[in-house]
C-alpha cells in the first residue's frame, strides 16, 4: 500500500470518527479520553482539545464510575456491547438492541445534567483495550416523552368525560320525549310544551358542547401570524356579540384602555380568550346587585402587556380555586339556561400557554378579576399607540 | 314489599329530576321524594332532617358529576356522618344513578362501601320507573331485614 493511499485512508477514517453523526469517545484503559469527536465536544459544552487526556469521571456523574471502571478493566474478550443504565447496572446486549436502554445523565460543562443514553463497544488496538463510547442526548426525546404523556392524559380524561357529558343528556331526553308523547296523546298540551322546552334546552346545552369540543381540538392547531391586536375593535365586536347574554343578565360590559404600546399576538387565540372571560363573567353575574359589570383593562409598562378582567358577579368558590383551569370543571349549580360545557376556562388556559401569557385570577363574593401578563417583544414597540 | 318508601334524589340535572318527579308519581310505593341538586346541599338536607327528626329517607340515589360537591365525596362525607351518628345507624341503601359506564368510577363506588348498586341512568320512561320501583321494593326491604 503506498504511503498516499494511507494517508488517505487515515484521513478518511479521521474524517469519519471526527464529523460522526453521534458523539463519541475514545477511552484508554485509566479511564482517561483520548479522542472526543466534534459531536461529543459540542453535547458537553467542550472543545476536543479541553476533553484529550481528561478522566471520563468530567463527564459522568461519579455513581456510575464502578460500573464503567469495571468494564474498562475487564479482559477485552470479556467485555460485552452494552449500554449504562440510570441505576449504574450494564445492560445486556440483547436488551441494547431492543433499544430498552434507559437514561443516563452526563454532566455538560456548565454543570448541568444532561439525559443520555450511552453506548460502550471494547476495541483491541495492539496490546492496548480502548472503549469507544456512543453518547445519545435524550434531552429531545425525553420532552416528547413527556409530552406524549401529558397528551395521553388529556385525551383520556377528554374521552371520559365527553361521553358523560354527551350521554347523560340524551338519557334525559329519551325520558322526557316519552313523556312528551303521553301528554299529547292526553291532551296535556301545557305539560306536552313544557317538556318540549326541556328538550330544546338539553339540545341547545348539547350544541353548545360540541362547539366547545371543536373549538379545543382546533385550539392547538390554530396557527396565526402575529398582529397588533385592535381592543377597541375587539370591545365594540364583544359588546355585539354578547348582546342577547347582556340583555338577558343585565349586564353592561365596559373598556377602559391605558396601554401605551401596541401588543403583537396571535390575534384570534386572544379573542377567544377574551371572549371566553367575558361570556363567564356575564352567566356568573350576581342578580342582587343593582349594577352588574364586566370591565376588560388594559396597561404596560417596560416589559409586559397587562390585561384584566373584572367582574362584581358571584364569584368562585374557594374550595374550587384549585381546579379552576380544569377541564369540564363547572362551579355553580344555579348556572342557568346557558349552562357552560365547563370547557372554557380550559381551553382559556391552553390559548394563554400557546401565546406565552400568563393568566392567574382574584375571586371573592364581590366578584372575579382574570389577570393577564404578555411578555412584549422588544421588535414590536415602533411608536407609542394611542390609549 | 313492606310499603311506601321515601326516596331521595342527588342530582343536578334539572331535566332528568323532572322525569325522576313524574315517574315518582305514577309509582305507588314511592312516598316522599326528595331532592338536592350536589352532595353539599345533600348533606345539609340530612342533617337538616336529623336535628327536626324529620323522617330520614328509605334510600338515596345519587349522581357522580355535579358542580361543589360530585358523587364520590358526597359518598366520602356521608360514610363519615353515618359513623358519627347513631340516627343513621340503621343502613339507608345507595343507589349510584349515572350515565359512566366506567369500570373505574363502578369500583370506586363499591370501595366506598356505603354504595348498594351501580345503575346506569335509564334512558325512558319505563326503564326509569324499572330501576326506581325495583330499588325502592327491592334495596329497602334488603336494609329493613339487616
Amino acid at each position: 500500500m503506498s504511503s498516499d493511499t494511507k494517508q488517505s485512508g487515515k484521513l478518511i477514517y479521521q474524517t469519519l470518527f471526527e464529523q460522526g453523526p453521534i458523539a463519541t469517545l475514545l477511552v484508554n484503559q485509566s479511564g482517561k479520553i483520548d479522542l472526543a469527536n466534534h459531536h461529543a465536544a459540542s453535547l458537553f459544552g467542550y472543545s476536543n482539545r479541553e476533553l484529550t487526556g481528561v478522566d471520563l469521571s468530567l463527564l459522568l456523574p461519579s455513581q456510575n464510575q464502578t460500573v464503567l471502571r469495571d468494564l474498562i478493566d475487564r479482559p477485552s474478550g470479556a467485555l460485552p456491547n452494552c449500554t449504562i443504565e440510570t441505576d449504574g447496572t450494564a445492560l445486556q446486549p440483547s436488551l441494547f438492541e431492543q433499544g430498552l436502554a434507559k437514561a443516563y445523565f452526563g454532566r455538560h460543562k456548565s454543570g448541568a445534567m444532561i439525559p443520555v443514553e450511552i453506548g460502550l463497544h471494547p476495541v483491541q488496538v495492539g496490546t492496548k483495550t480502548y472503549i469507544i463510547s456512543s453518547i445519545v442526548d435524550l434531552t429531545g426525546r425525553q420532552e416528547i416523552g413527556k409530552h406524549a404523556q401529558e397528551r395521553s392524559d388529556e385525551i383520556s380524561e377528554f374521552s371520559y368525560r365527553t361521553s358523560h357529558d354527551l350521554k347523560s343528556p340524551l338519557s334525559t331526553v329519551g325520558g322526557l320525549i316519552d313523556f312528551v308523547i303521553e301528554d299529547i296523546e292526553q291532551g296535556n298540551l301545557t305539560d306536552a310544551a313544557e317538556g318540549a322546552h326541556k328538550i330544546k334546552r338539553i339540545t341547545e346545552r348539547l350544541n353548545h358542547l360540541v362547539e366547545d369540543i371543536l373549538k379545543l381540538t382546533k385550539a392547538d392547531h390554530i396557527n396565526e401570524a402575529q398582529a397588533i391586536f385592535d381592543f377597541d375593535a375587539y370591545l365594540a365586536a364583544a359588546i355585539e356579540k354578547h348582546e342577547q347574554l347582556r340583555t338577558e343578565y343585565g349586564v353592561e360590559l365596559r373598556g377602559n384602555f391605558m396601554h401605551r404600546k401596541p401588543l403583537m399576538t396571535q390575534t384570534t387565540r386572544l379573542s377567544q380568550v377574551l371572549d371566553n372571560l367575558v361570556s363567564n363573567a356575564i352567566k356568573y353575574s350576581d342578580q342582587s346587585k343593582q349594577d352588574r359589570f364586566v370591565s376588560v383593562r388594559t396597561f404596560t409598562d417596560a416589559s409586559t402587556f397587562y390585561i384584566q378582567v373584572e367582574d362584581n358577579g358571584i364569584g368562585i368558590p374557594k374550595q374550587q380555586h384549585a381546579e379552576v383551569f380544569s377541564m369540564f370543571k363547572r362551579f355553580h349549580t344555579d348556572a342557568l339556561a346557558v349552562e357552560g360545557s365547563g370547557l372554557g376556562l380550559y381551553m382559556i388556559k391552553k390559548h394563554v400557554t400557546k401565546i406565552d401569557a400568563q393568566i392567574s385570577f382574584e375571586s371573592t363574593a364581590e366578584g372575579t378579576t382574570f389577570y393577564l401578563e404578555l411578555p412584549l417583544a422588544a421588535v414590536q414597540a415602533p411608536a407609542e399607540c394611542a390609549a | 314489599m313492606s310499603g311506601v318508601k321515601n326516596v331521595f334524589f342527588v342530582d343536578d340535572d334539572e331535566a332528568f329530576l323532572y322525569v325522576v318527579e313524574r315517574t315518582c308519581k305514577a309509582i305507588d310505593s314511592v312516598g316522599r321524594l326528595d331532592i338536592a341538586v350536589n352532595g353539599q346541599i345533600a348533606l345539609d338536607m340530612l342533617n337538616h332532617w336529623l336535628e327536626e327528626n324529620t323522617p330520614l329517607p328509605d334510600m338515596i340515589f345519587v349522581d357522580i358529576n355535579m358542580p361543589c360537591m360530585d358523587g364520590f365525596e358526597f359518598l366520602e362525607q356521608f360514610k363519615r356522618m353515618r359513623e358519627q351518628t347513631s340516627a343513621l345507624k340503621s343502613i339507608i341503601p345507595i343507589v349510584m344513578l349515572t350515565s359512566s359506564q366506567h369500570e373505574e368510577d363502578k369500583q370506586r363506588a363499591f370501595q366506598t362501601q356505603v354504595v348498594n348498586e351501580f345503575v346506569i341512568k335509564p334512558s325512558n320512561v319505563a326503564e326509569m320507573e324499572y330501576v326506581i320501583r325495583h330499588q325502592t321494593e327491592w334495596q329497602a326491604d334488603i336494609s329493613n331485614a339487616v
